[in-house]
């Protein structure tokens, strides 16, 4: 498949699918417009990708889409939405998949269109969001998985909290931690690692980055220095494990 | 006044005089550090300095030795290819203890604007941008250096911004989305100096509109009503309606 991206039509046509299926007008994925000539572009650098047929989760996801750049020696376009507004048409069965009556939940347009008037929400789409992110930690993607651990069509609570504090998404150390103590031996989400978590988990570690500087510190040493007790049990459950290996 | 958050961690602040960051724009743009740290104990010297580059979602962090020791990477290693305008980018540095407390910051320095070419603090008190804004002519966002006016790219460059009219429009709406974005929202204190309303507030504020003592962080009714006198008393000082009528000429009431 040659990826392409959506005109400013091309997004229109797409926000019209999503309203409708939203108000159950139609059930039958538009797959015409991603060829349509006049609601499509070629990208600058065409970039040919076969689609996988399942993707685990938002990491096996951002793999392949950047394993795809790779090939064609480019990179994707970040901060263009009709490229992302395309390719979430194009994958619309793994980002908005039909339950077992053929139903399907699109949520809020944001998780398939950026919204380019504001960025701070743009982690919100479910594709643009696991791509950044393994794009900012593409040296050690390992301790992202914090993020991207999930289906691409359930992001969940605890991707968003973490997602809407630039400080901790953007620090390696941060997020070496955050996989610490949310992931567990097998690479599943830990139990308590909740929307709760990550709010009392954002707010220290931008009191604790006051002092100390946390990318330096090896994980199981800065996760010493949660002390509340909602904190311990994660930082307990995550030592035993890490004794275990 | 109050002062929400003390420091019982001897980390030192380092000055602009002994920290500080000086661009050299190109595609993509690089920098140079100064660096001026002797006055530190000598048991920092093994400790090791870190430069952050940051704005929004990217980060990029250099190492520079240690504090006896100082090695700049070399210069195609000082590269901000993750940015794509220099002139958005902050820096902060931090003097990091490496071996008994490994990770405990001894020094730094926060929010750091650069230097540009022309030797120019870049410390406007707000920043401009153009942005697709769906119909709109103006929107404000916030990033770790402080407010960010966003101008309808279809409208003309953001220097839209320097226009009579606009000034006269937008300015005190301006000025109250940022008053209450850091302390409403924020809930930052009057000495907390590693956020931006600190330089707003002593190198703006207090000096232009000689406004009274911030209110406590808890009381919200105070902080509001605060708010609005700052508010009130940039317009009496600025008259931004005398600005509208000088370059429109008429006076709608006659």
């Amino acid at each position: 498949m040659q990826l392409r991206r959506f005109n400013e039509s091309g997004i229109k046509a797409f926000a019209n699918f999503l309203g409708e299926l939203r108000t159950g007008l139609t059930t039958v994925v538009p797959v015409d417009l991603l060829t349509d000539p006049s609601l499509t572009e070629q990208l600058s650098t065409p970039i040919e990708a076969e689609v996988p047929v399942s993707l685990a989760n938002r990491m096996a996801f951002a793999k392949w889409l950047h394993s795809a750049g790779d090939a064609s020696q480019t990179k994707f376009p970040r901060e263009d939405s009709g490229f992302w507004a395309w390719l979430s048409l194009a994958l619309f069965d793994h980002v908005c998949p039909a339950d077992e009556l053929g139903r399907r939940k699109p949520g809020a347009d944001a998780r398939h269109i950026i919204d380019i008037t504001d960025w701070k929400r743009r982690y919100r789409h479910l594709l643009q969001n696991p791509y950044e992110l393994l794009y900012l930690h593409r040296e050690a993607p390992e301790r992202a998985l914090v993020v991207l651990v999930n289906p691409l069509h359930v992001p969940g609570e605890l991707t968003e909290q973490i997602n809407g504090r630039q400080e901790i998404v953007t620090c390696p150390g941060c997020m070496s931690l955050a996989t610490f103590l949310c992931v567990d031996a097998k690479g599943q989400r830990r139990r308590g690692a909740s929307g709760q978590f990550a709010r009392l988990f954002g707010k220290t570690i931008a009191r604790l980055s006051r002092t100390w500087d946390i990318p330096v510190m090896h994980p199981a040493l800065s996760a010493q220095l949660l002390h509340k007790k909602k904190l311990r049990k994660m930082v307990e459950a995550a030592m035993g494990d890490a004794a275990e290996k | 006044m109050p002062i929400k958050r003390l420091n019982f961690t001897n980390r030192v602040k380092l000055t602009r005089e002994q920290a500080n960051v000086s661009i050299h724009p190109g595609d993509p743009a690089s920098f140079d550090a100064v660096l001026e740290l002797s006055h530190l104990p000598a048991s920092a010297a093994t400790a090791r300095v870190f430069i952050e580059a940051y704005h929004r979602a990217t980060r990029m962090r250099f190492d520079y030795g240690t504090v006896a020791s100082l090695t700049p990477p070399p210069p195609a290693h000082r590269l901000l290819k993750e940015f794509d305008d220099w002139k958005d980018v902050s820096f902060r540095i931090k003097v990091t203890n490496v071996t008994d407390a490994p990770g405990l910051i001894l020094a730094w320095a926060n929010s750091i604007q650069p230097k540009g070419p022309d030797d120019q603090p870049h410390n406007d008190l707000v920043r401009w941008r153009d942005a697709e804004l769906d119909g709109r002519l103006w929107d404000i966002e916030f990033d770790e250096s402080g407010p960010v006016v966003l101008v309808e790219k279809q409208v003309g460059h953001s220097n839209v911004g320097q226009d009579a009219h606009f000034i006269a429009a937008a300015y005190p709406e301006i000025l109250r989305r940022s008053l209450e974005k850091a302390l409403i929202h924020d809930r930052t204190a009057a000495g907390d100096d590693d956020h931006w309303f600190y330089s707003w507030n002593t190198g703006y504020l207090q000096p232009t509109l000689k406004l009274g003592e911030i209110p406590d962080a808890n009381d919200q009714d105070a902080l509001r009503d605060w708010i609005e006198e700052a508010v009130v008393s940039f317009g009496r000082k600025f008259r931004p309606a005398d600005s509208w009528l000088k370059v429109a000429g008429v006076k709608g009431a006659d």
